[in-house]
């Protein structure tokens, strides 16, 4: 009979799941196969192995399925949205820091004084250099709770795509703010991501395929 | 699932999770067991291979649908014997009555009954 501990195992090598989760994958899918082949063995048949592996045609494929149907939906929440919401607190925080420190209200109007905040004003800069920090936050954040390499980097470009949203909009309003998204929106997410390169190697929630001793 | 009669892989995609749920109403059941019942009661035409059958399961166990366990058959094997949860008995309602709903529909448009 053949080993279907052992075919299965491979045949799941590629797929990245938790150890624990691959051992009860790997034990339960080899005893289908097993069962497959006992019945076609008992109906007489002459190629009952061929039967039994004839039920999964692509590994491959089918250690994809497996990976994202066990995959929790709110992961995406824990180690994505969160960091990036953490990262896009932070990046406003230093721009309002910025525009306190840096930027002096000019009069506009009879009583009033205005801010103006643009990519060439002295609080630009100063800004751009916190971003890093956001992304690196955001990064570290999502790594800590097992987020992927694009994950990471989605969270730490968050603040970019707050101001991205933001631009469009105010472009709604004011056809202006359509020139504005090199620098509101790329260069400030070059800023994050390049904040997040040490947060993008190491640790993962899932462990790549490890060699399964057969059981059986 | 794999077609062994004239029913589209569209249909029996959009039908597996009911299907899985209908029999798990029933009782308790491993993952072969399951497949075996369904391929059973349909008198074949619908049959899930593994590569069909385990993703549906494990998402259904991921949203909580059914629960799994490891348990010992009487010949010694173990098996992860799966169990419908409240959830998983709520979500069936609704299920079935939007299947029954669009068989109903189709059989207007169609006239299945006469064909």
């Amino acid at each position: 009979m053949p080993d279907w501990q052992r075919l299965t195992a491979d045949g799941l090598a590629q797929t990245r799941l938790a150890p624990e989760v691959r051992r009860d994958v790997v034990e339960e899918i080899a005893a289908h196969l097993e069962e497959c082949y006992g019945e076609s063995l008992d109906a007489g048949s002459a190629d009952a192995e061929q039967q039994a592996r004839a039920q999964v045609s692509d590994w491959r494929a089918l250690g994809r399925s497996i990976r994202r149907s066990k995959e929790d939906p709110m992961n995406v929440v824990r180690r994505v949205i969160l960091p990036g919401i953490a990262a896009v607190i932070v990046a406003l925080g230093a721009l309002r820091l910025c525009v306190y420190v840096l930027i002096t209200p000019h009069a506009c109007g009879v009583d009033d004084t205005c801010i103006l905040i643009t990519a060439d004003g002295p609080a630009y800069l100063p800004w751009l250099a916190s971003l890093p920090f956001a992304g690196a936050l955001a990064a570290a954040l999502s790594r800590r709770v097992g987020g992927q390499l694009r994950q990471r980097v989605l969270a730490a470009v968050c603040p970019a795509a707050y101001f991205a949203g933001e631009i469009v909009y105010y472009s709604l309003l004011d056809a202006f703010y359509w020139r504005i998204p090199i620098y509101w929106i790329l260069i400030p997410a070059i800023a994050c991501a390049i904040g997040a390169i040490p947060f993008l190697g190491g640790r993962r929630d899932t462990v790549e395929a490890q060699p399964l001793t057969a059981t059986s | 699932m794999s077609t062994t009669r004239g029913v589209s892989p569209q249909i029996k995609r959009g039908s597996a999770e009911l299907a899985i749920l209908a029999v798990l109403a029933e009782g308790p059941l491993h993952g072969y067991e399951i497949a075996k019942r369904i391929r059973e009661d349909t008198g074949g035409t619908i049959t899930f291979d593994v590569a069909a059958l385990y993703p549906v399961l494990y998402a259904m166990e991921t949203r909580g649908w059914v629960r799994a366990a490891w348990e010992e058959t009487p010949s010694g094997r173990r098996r992860r014997c799966y169990r419908l949860t409240e959830d998983g008995k709520r979500r069936l309602l609704p299920l079935r009555r939007e299947w029954r709903e669009f068989f109903r529909a189709l059989n207007r448009l169609a006239r299945l009954s006469d064909a």
